[in-house]
Parts: C-alpha cells; structure tokens; sequence
C-alpha cells in the first residue's frame, strides 16, 4: 500500500514523509479519536475476560507439558530412527509452544489478570537461554515502548544488522545475511548475550560489561544445557548420543522458528520505522499508530497462529501488548476496519511473502548504497 | 516435609524439568501429586445451617502443624480468576503436621468465595491452601480459667480450641458463650451443648440476642462472675469486639483479653486519592480515596498478597515505599518511608509508592 513505486522499499528516509503522508488526511482530532477507538476495544476485551479465556491458557500448558513429556519419552529409545525423528518433532514443537503461545505471552502480563501464582508475569520462567527478567527488560520494556524507534528499539537489527537505509552502511554488514544465519539458529544465546550486555553496561560495578554479561547468561545457560545436553542425554542410556543429538536439533528448530516469526513482525515490506525526534511528546493515539505502522502480521490458519504465538497476529500484540492472545484473531477485524475508516496501512502477508522480503532486504542491504542502486536498476 | 531421599530424587528431578518443577508434570496426571503447593481436595461437605457448610479439606502433603485458632488462607477460582480468603480452621490442633483440616463456611451473598464454597462446591474441587497463621491462639501453657464468647460466624476458630483442648489432658476450665440472632442460628450448637453435657470443664451458655439483647457487661458480671481471673478469647463482629474492648480496659485487664475480627466497618473518605505506584512490577494505577490499595493492585495487575481482606490477618502487608495512606477504617492518616502496611485497609491519601 505504499505511496512509493520503486521496486524495493527498504524502509527508506521516506519514512518521515511518509508517516506524514499517511497521517496527513489525519486531524488532530482523527488521531485522538483512533486512540479512543482502540481504547474501546482494549476495554471490551478486558471487561470479557473470563472461564473460557483461563481454560485456554491452561489447555495450552497441559497440551505443551503432555507434548514434552512424550517427546522426552520417545527420545529414551532415540537410538532408533523412528523414535528420533518423532521425539525431535514432538519436542520441536513443544519447545515452540512453550516459547511463543506460553512464555513470551505470559510474562508479558497477558495473564496476570487470573491472579494465579503460577501463570504470572512476575513469576514465570521459561525454556530459554535468556532468562525471564533480562527478556522483560528488554522486550516488554524497551522494545514495546520504542517499537521500530531507530537507536533505541535494539530489535532493529540487534546492533549488527542492517534492516533499513536509514541505518549507515557500514563494512561489517557485508557478511550480514551469514551472520543472520547463524542468529537464526542459536537465537536463544544471541539475545541472551544481547539483552544482559545491555543491562550490564547500565550498572556501574567493576569488570568488563561483556564479562558481567556472560557470568549472568550462564546462570541460566547452565541448568538449561545440562537439562538437555548432559541430564537427558545420560537417562537414556544407550541413546546417549542420539538424545544429544535430538534435543540440539529441537533447540535449532525452535530457534530458526521463533526467528523467522520475530524478523516477519517488524522486517517485511512497507512497515515503517522512526526517530526520537518524531515521537517527541507522542500522544496515546500517536502511540497506537506508531504500533500499528511498525509492524506487519502473518497470515494463516488457526493452528499457524497458536505455533506463532499469535505474533502472527504481530499489529493487533503491538497495539494491545497485555491482551490475552487468543483474542487477538477476534480484535484483528475491528482493527482492520478502523484502518479502512481512517486510509490507514495494514500490513499483512503469507509466511513465504513476508520472510522472503526479510531475507531479500537483508541481502540487498548488506551491500553498499551504490552496488544496490545498480541492481536495483537492472533488475 | 518429605524424607532425605525423596529430597534427592526431587532435587534431581528439577534438574530435568527446569525451569519448571517436577510438580508441573506431575500434576498433569492428578493435581495433587505435588511437592511444592498446598493443594487441598474437599473431601467432604456437612450442611450446618441453611447458608453455612462445613468443608473438610485433604491437602495434597502434610501442612505444618497449625495451632488452634489459626486460619489459613483459601483459593478458588471464580471465571478464571484466583479469589483468596481466610477462614479459621475448626478442626482440632494436634501438634502435628497432618493433610486433614475443616473450616466452616457460611456465605455473605456477595459473591465471592464464601458464596461460591457454600453454594457451588462439591467434594472433589481442587482448593488452593497456604500454612496456617495468626495470633488468635490457644496458650500453649493452658490457664486454670478460659472464657470463650463467639457471635455468630466467631465460632470458628474457638471451636478449634475446644475440639484441641476436648482431646487433651488438662485442668481448664472453660465458660463458652455461643451467641446468635436465635439458637437456630447457632453453628455448631450441637457439637457444643453434647460436649457441656458430656464434658466436666465446658461450661455452656447459649445467647439468642433477639430474645435476650446484646451480651454486654451486666450479662458477663452476671453470667460468668469470675471473668476477670480467666484469659478471654472473643471473635465476632467489631461492635462485639468494641465493646469487649472497653469493659476489659475500664478494669485494667486488657492484657487477658484476646480478640479476632472478621469484618472491618470501612470509612468512607471524602477527598483526593492518588496514584499508587508498585515498585517491583514497575505498575501503576490511579485510586480515589475510597479504593483500597490491595484494590488499585488487582486493578492494575499486580500480584498482592492479600488474606481476609479486612485487615486483620496481616497476609496483605507490604512496605510502603513513599507517600501518605488513610486507614480506611479510621481515617488515620498515617506513613512514613519503610512502614509495612496493609493494602486491603489503607487508601491513598496522595501518590504512594509500595515495594510489590
């Protein structure tokens, strides 16, 4: 839907003209009412909440803890290749589920309201390198409330990727869809290192940063990879190594996954980013909009959304972040028609369509403006 | 708690369930395989009286052994969200950790987990438990002389003192006065007047204040003349309580006199409220003068420990980190930096920061 018709929209320095663009037909008044109008459907949601929404959220868990529990089972005899592949699928998708459906939106308080102890944003620790405080700080926090704001949202290309032109070419980024590889795979340690680096370089205590960073990690690296490297592998006996084996692949397979879910949120085509100075002084309903315009959903079917987490519902978890995310497919057409309503983008797409654009940004942008600008024109 | 061997198994057992514990996936084939919560299934349901039930609990693992007078705080969920309350444990303390305990319920019509245990709960329903606590107890050096004064829902916790003490060997001597609108009303009137019958040291006395008036001082000098030599355990509404309060006082014998509250009279306070922030969860949320914190943290999310909800059982204290509070029952204002207080009692009397 963008108003540019190049053959590439890398998110270019258009994207203060075009929020402007897009805001342009908008009043003052138009924007305080769209955020009136998103309140209306937080409120409605939030006053619904009840039975069902609790037993979902607990159906979820069962269904993850019976999967892992099977897998983990099944993987006993994983010296035999059927047992192998069924226990790396069952615990690949037990790893996802638990991952996205339940951790990321659990501490993200989408739960809190059942005042239950163990289902509780303060309380919640999930199958991950990264450990539950860290990943608060840095997505509930800072991503959330500076979503897609360049220099301050890290998500923008965690401080080595290159996601639009209104970063700087630099040299290092030749190598970057590599480098994105490798991310893609050991995800977990990537955001992990990430996240404490940052929390380590606010604190003012001796030692490097980095150090403090890592002997921080490894308190919740270690249980994590004797749980699954050395504990697991061990109990199996002779499957020893095939165990090993099984459960490395099931972390990459969640990774990769949970990656490619995370980069199609915020890195397709058309979604926009922004700078400090332009949110300056952002109203509720400006808020909304930089939500709405910095993120892209995916489409696909019902069990697509519970394997995503429901990121694949990525506009309406960055408008209503603390919202239980089995109602984001019920918000999704209000959302779209306010956006109708008011010539607003909606940014949507299959999976293949969305990580496709990711993958291809990430390359053309890996090289320097010139050498882009020449292949460009002779595509 | 559970043997050293069984803490080893467990220990390693977390190592392969981490982050999550053994209890998680245990509990998946029965929620009281569990080594970590208080979970507790009802067992059994008595009907007293119309509106009031006696439900017997079987915890998943051995509570520590509570005293008599204690109450332990209760979990229901109610539309999918987790409703606490305090309610004084009638069975007998008997020193020992054990997985069996009663309470007796008796609803408010408010809908709440009163309500919801009385009229909506079968044996089978899961209940969430915490240990048992408070300071409504029995001495455990037993004095010569007991007077006991229950009013309606009061006799709760005092029934487990005289269940405890009914089990024992002891030389006490107990006057009860089981107070109520009239004796049908009466919980466990029974139970007390076989025990009067059966038992040398209880002395009984059943007090329908509709035909007979409030039990006031001329009734107490009347009725249990020696009142000032015994230790006095009264429970039941503030008025009660109030006025137990001044006559002990006006005899300088306060220090015998012990009291447990059910209800809190809140009141009402014009003014400005404020927005209370909570510090460890980085919420906030706005209260008038009349919200009590405890409600401004469930508003806003927050995990606060709350209890009876009345401000009596203390479960709900926090530290106050900043700001002014009024205790919403007396309009005290009151706080200084470090203070612990109660949320379920304490309004905002200008922007308050507390440590939850």
């Amino acid at each position: 839907m963008t108003a540019s018709t190049q053959d590439f929209d890398y998110h270019t320095p258009q994207v203060a003209a075009h929020l402007k663009l897009v805001t342009a037909d908008l009043s003052d008044a138009d924007v305080e009412e769209i955020g009136r109008r998103f309140d209306a459907i937080r409120e409605s949601i939030r006053t619904d909440l009840g039975e069902d929404d609790a037993a979902y959220i607990h159906r979820i868990i069962r269904v993850h803890r019976a999967l892992e529990l099977s897998a983990r089972a099944t993987l006993m005899a994983s010296i035999f290749p059927p047992a192998w592949i069924a226990g790396t699928a069952m615990l690949s998708v037990a790893k996802i589920l638990e991952n996205m459906e339940l951790g990321h939106n659990i501490m993200h308080g989408q739960w809190d309201w059942m005042r239950d102890p163990e289902i509780h944003s303060t309380t919640w620790e999930w199958d991950s390198a990264i450990s539950s405080d860290d990943w608060k700080k840095s997505h509930n926090d800072m991503h959330h409330m500076w979503t897609n704001v360049i220099g301050k949202d890290k998500d923008v290309g965690y401080g080595r990727l290159r996601v639009t032109t209104d970063q700087e070419w630099k040299p290092e980024h030749l190598g970057q869809v590599g480098l994105n590889v490798l991310i893609a795979l050991f995800f977990e340690y990537g955001i992990a290192m990430y996240d404490a680096t940052m929390e380590a370089e606010k604190i003012d205590a001796p030692g490097h940063p980095r150090l403090r960073a890592l002997k921080k990690v490894w308190t919740k690296v270690k249980p994590q990879m004797v749980k699954d490297y050395i504990a697991f592998p061990l109990l199996s006996g002779i499957s020893a190594p095939t165990t090993l084996t099984a459960n490395f692949t099931a972390n990459i397979l969640r990774n990769v996954w949970t990656h490619t879910i995370i980069f199609c949120g915020h890195f397709p085509d058309n979604v926009e980013y922004f700078t400090e100075e332009e949110i300056e002084g952002e109203s509720q309903g400006e808020w909304y909009l930089r939500q709405l315009m910095g993120s892209a959903n995916i489409e696909g079917s019902e069990l697509f959304h519970i394997m995503s987490g429901n990121l694949s519902h990525q506009i309406e978890h960055h408008l209503f972040p603390d919202l239980p995310s089995n109602r984001y497919a019920e918000i999704a057409p209000q959302v779209r028609a306010i956006c109708e309503e008011y010539g607003l983008p909606y940014t949507s797409g299959r999976l293949s369509k969305q990580s496709y654009e990711v993958w291809r940004s990430l390359a053309m942008l890996s090289l320097p403006d010139e050498i882009r600008a020449k292949l460009s024109m002779s595509a | 708690m559970y043997s050293s061997r069984m803490t080893r198994i467990v220990t390693l057992a977390k190592r392969l369930t981490t982050p999550l514990l053994p209890d998680d996936y245990l509990t998946l084939f029965n929620p009281l395989l569990t080594f970590d919560s208080y979970r507790a299934r009802v067992s059994q349901i008595n009907e007293e009286l119309p509106g009031v039930r006696t439900l017997h609990l079987r915890t998943a693992r051995n509570l520590p052994a509570f005293r008599a007078g204690q109450h332990v705080r209760v979990g229901v969920d109610l539309k999918g969200v987790r409703h606490v309350r305090s309610f004084s444990i009638t069975s007998a303390a008997t020193g020992m950790a054990a997985r069996e305990l009663t309470i007796t319920v008796k609803a408010t019509g408010q809908g709440g987990v009163s309500d919801h245990l009385v009229h909506r709960a079968v044996t089978g329903d899961i209940v969430y438990l915490e240990q048992a606590s408070g300071d409504f107890v029995l001495p455990a050096e037993l004095p010569d002389r007991i007077v006991m004064i229950a009013a309606g829902s009061g006799v709760t916790p005092l029934l487990s003192m005289v269940r405890t003490l009914a089990l024992a060997e002891h030389d006490t001597k107990v006057t009860f006065v089981l107070g109520a609108r009239t004796t049908q009303d009466m919980i466990h009137r029974h139970e007390l007047v076989a025990l009067s019958e059966n038992q040398e040291w209880f002395d009984l006395i059943l007090w329908p204040s509709a035909a007979l008036g409030h039990f006031n001082r001329a009734a107490l000098l009347r009725e249990i003349p020696d009142w000032q030599s015994a230790q006095t355990f009264v429970c039941g509404p503030a008025g009660l309580l109030t006025h137990a309060d001044s006559i002990w006082r006006s005899q300088n014998a306060l220090e015998r006199l012990h009291t447990e509250q059910f209800q809190t009279r809140l009141a009402k306070i014009d003014g400005r409220g404020g927005t209370v922030s909570f510090a460890k969860s980085g919420r906030s949320q706005a209260a008038d003068a009349n919200t009590s914190l405890l409600q401004a943290g469930e508003a806003a999310d927050v995990l606060m420990p709350n209890g009876c909800r009345a401000g009596i059982c203390h479960t709900c204290v926090v530290p106050l980190k900043a700001g002014k509070l009024r205790d919403l029952r007396s309009g005290e204002l009151h706080g200084e930096p470090g203070d612990m207080v109660q949320t379920c009692i304490n309004a905002a009397a200008c922007d308050v920061e507390l440590d939850v």
